[in-house]
């Protein structure tokens, strides 16, 4: 594990310092514990130092990446064409799953509504159950994680493939910056589809409400679609509808940080698209709960 | 065209490139040589401004390289062509929008233009035909001349080509070389290829470096270097 250099002194030099658990059955030895004692600057490199650096660059890449994203936005060099062929990609691969979703959720709502609230003689209140539920919550977080793990995972993955086969790099040596051109538009494109898939997700999750509602709790038609209409205000809507803009810019920032910072071949590909989606799904799953803390605190009402 | 005075690189500690210095000429082709991993990529790299330098200067065509913004690189990199390993062709994209890509980025041709001059580099690389077919369609060779038709259609003074023969059986491996040579003096380029295909690099070049722990262990014509006293030189070109 450690060696004497050619001065005769002892070196660290077969420590892997990376290797936290490695450095501490060096130190937990009688000779690392005299070793520790003589060079008492070793505590803090193997463990504040250097985990430290790794945290800061850690930190610090997504960050400088983001930078360059809002470098080339503020510089007006989007590319608009790339950014609507990126919107038909992202709209196509996720609208079937999120209508499906949103069908099921929306009945599944109603049908655990028509059981619980008939308990208490409610019934009748399945379609504001759903219809605020699926406006101010579910909608807007379900379609966000359905849209992570179908079009966040196709970004990352498809970055990812041209990062370990070099096409990013070769878009540097043909003098196009690869962030005003493969990632700039995938992330635009996250802003612009996430919010019209949450839209379509409510609406096709009230139609599922509404087809179980009148269909099995045989709550009439017209009625079902007044209380709706009565029970979802504009404010209710804005609730939901504001965080879906973060929602989108953080699956868009993970999913494009994550494949474009991708190595290792088809290992690394794989990684990075798992990576990608299970930092979505936390961001998402995170940022919901402080922004609706945050929400309900300025419009309690 | 190109001139690299003192470039030093190091990698974690270890040294890749220790103050490598030599110039290349336009119309001159040169093969850079080594074993695998001793930095002949990280030679190309640093010549087309994707890596900086530790230490040392790259001149090329006037511009130091060293001391371009990322923007400026950017603009410099349209007169360097660079030919990677496995081609790097845009997968999303046909052979043919792989070649017309840089002339969009970079002219102002109208598509008609962009269209004619992209299938003129597909035929001159033995290609037409290839126009809409996806990299995935070709075998390897033929993705590695689509990929050269790309790296020249924008007419580069700088040619770099990073182990062009790689994965190729000896008469594609030939042929690709012998494409590199007849284009590049075509254009006037001052050519680089790493490479470890002794046969083929001496069959090519007008002048061969090398490369051994960072520095150049033999360089000049292929008398030269053959007649090198080095012990790695002798062993490497005896295999």
């Amino acid at each position: 594990m450690y060696k004497r250099n050619e001065h005769g002194r002892v070196t660290l030099a077969n420590i892997k310092l990376s290797n936290r658990w490695q450095s501490l059955s060096f130190m937990s030895q009688p000779f690392g514990r005299i070793f520790l004692l003589k060079n008492p600057g070793l505590i803090y490199n193997l463990f504040m130092f250097k985990h430290l650096a790794e945290m800061v660059a850690a930190a610090g890449r997504p960050a400088i990446f983001l930078g360059d994203v809002f470098l080339v936005i503020l510089r007006g060099r989007i590319r608009w064409g790339e950014v609507f062929k990126e919107v038909y990609v992202q709209g196509v691969q996720s609208l079937g799953i999120v209508m499906l979703a949103s069908l099921a959720s929306g009945a599944v709502l109603a049908m655990q509504g028509r059981v619980m609230m008939g308990r208490f003689g409610a019934k009748e209140f399945i379609a504001q159950l759903v219809a605020l539920s699926l406006v101010r919550e579910m909608s807007p977080v379900f379609t966000a994680l359905v849209f992570s793990g179908k079009s966040g995972a196709g970004i990352a993955s498809e970055l990812a493939t041209m990062s370990v086969n070099n096409q990013v790099q070769a878009t540097r040596t043909l003098g196009v910056d690869p962030v005003e051109f493969l990632v700039v538009p995938k992330m635009l494109a996250c802003l612009m589809v996430l919010p019209i898939l949450v839209v379509v997700s409510g609406l096709v999750g009230i139609l599922g409400g509404y087809m179980i509602g009148v269909g099995e709790a045989n709550i009439p038609s017209s009625y079902y679609i007044a209380t709706t209409i009565a029970a979802v205000d504009y404010s209710d809507f804005f609730c939901g509808f504001i965080k879906v803009f973060f929602f989108a810019f953080l699956i868009g920032w993970g999913c494009c940080y994550k494949g474009f910072s991708a190595s290792g071949g088809s290992l690394g590909v794989g990684r990075a698209t798992t990576r990608a989606v299970a930092l979505s799904y936390i961001l998402v799953i995170v940022s919901n709960t402080i922004l609706t803390k945050v929400i309900l605190s300025l419009w309690r009402n | 065209m190109i001139q690299v005075a003192g470039l030093t690189k190091a990698f974690g500690g270890s040294k890749v490139l220790d103050g490598v210095s030599f110039a290349v000429p336009p119309g001159e082709l040169v093969a850079l040589m080594g074993l695998s991993g001793t930095g002949k990529s990280v030679l190309l790299l640093h010549i087309i401004g994707l890596l900086t330098p530790d230490a040392g200067t790259i001149t090329v065509d006037g511009e130091h390289i060293t001391e371009l913004s990322e923007r400026k690189l950017l603009a410099f990199r349209r007169k360097v062509g660079y030919l990677f390993q496995d081609g790097a062709l845009y997968d999303f994209m046909t052979v043919g929008e792989n070649l017309a890509f840089p002339l969009k980025e970079h002219t102002r041709l109208k598509a008609a233009d962009i269209r004619a001059k992209s299938a003129a580099y597909l035929k001159m690389v033995d290609l037409d035909g290839a126009a809409d077919k996806y990299p995935s369609e070709l075998s390897g060779g033929m993705r590695k001349r689509a990929a050269l038709a790309r790296a020249l259609i924008t007419d580069v003074k700088v040619l770099l080509c990073d182990e062009p023969t790689s994965g190729l059986d000896p008469i594609r491996s030939r042929d690709i070389s012998l494409l590199i040579r007849e284009l590049s003096k075509k254009a006037g380029c001052a050519t680089v290829v790493a490479t470890h295909d002794i046969v083929n690099a001496f069959r090519i070049a007008d002048r061969a470096f090398v490369l051994d722990r960072g520095r150049f262990a033999a360089q000049g014509t292929e008398q030269e270097v053959r007649g090198s006293a080095d012990p790695f030189v002798k062993e490497f070109l005896a295999g």
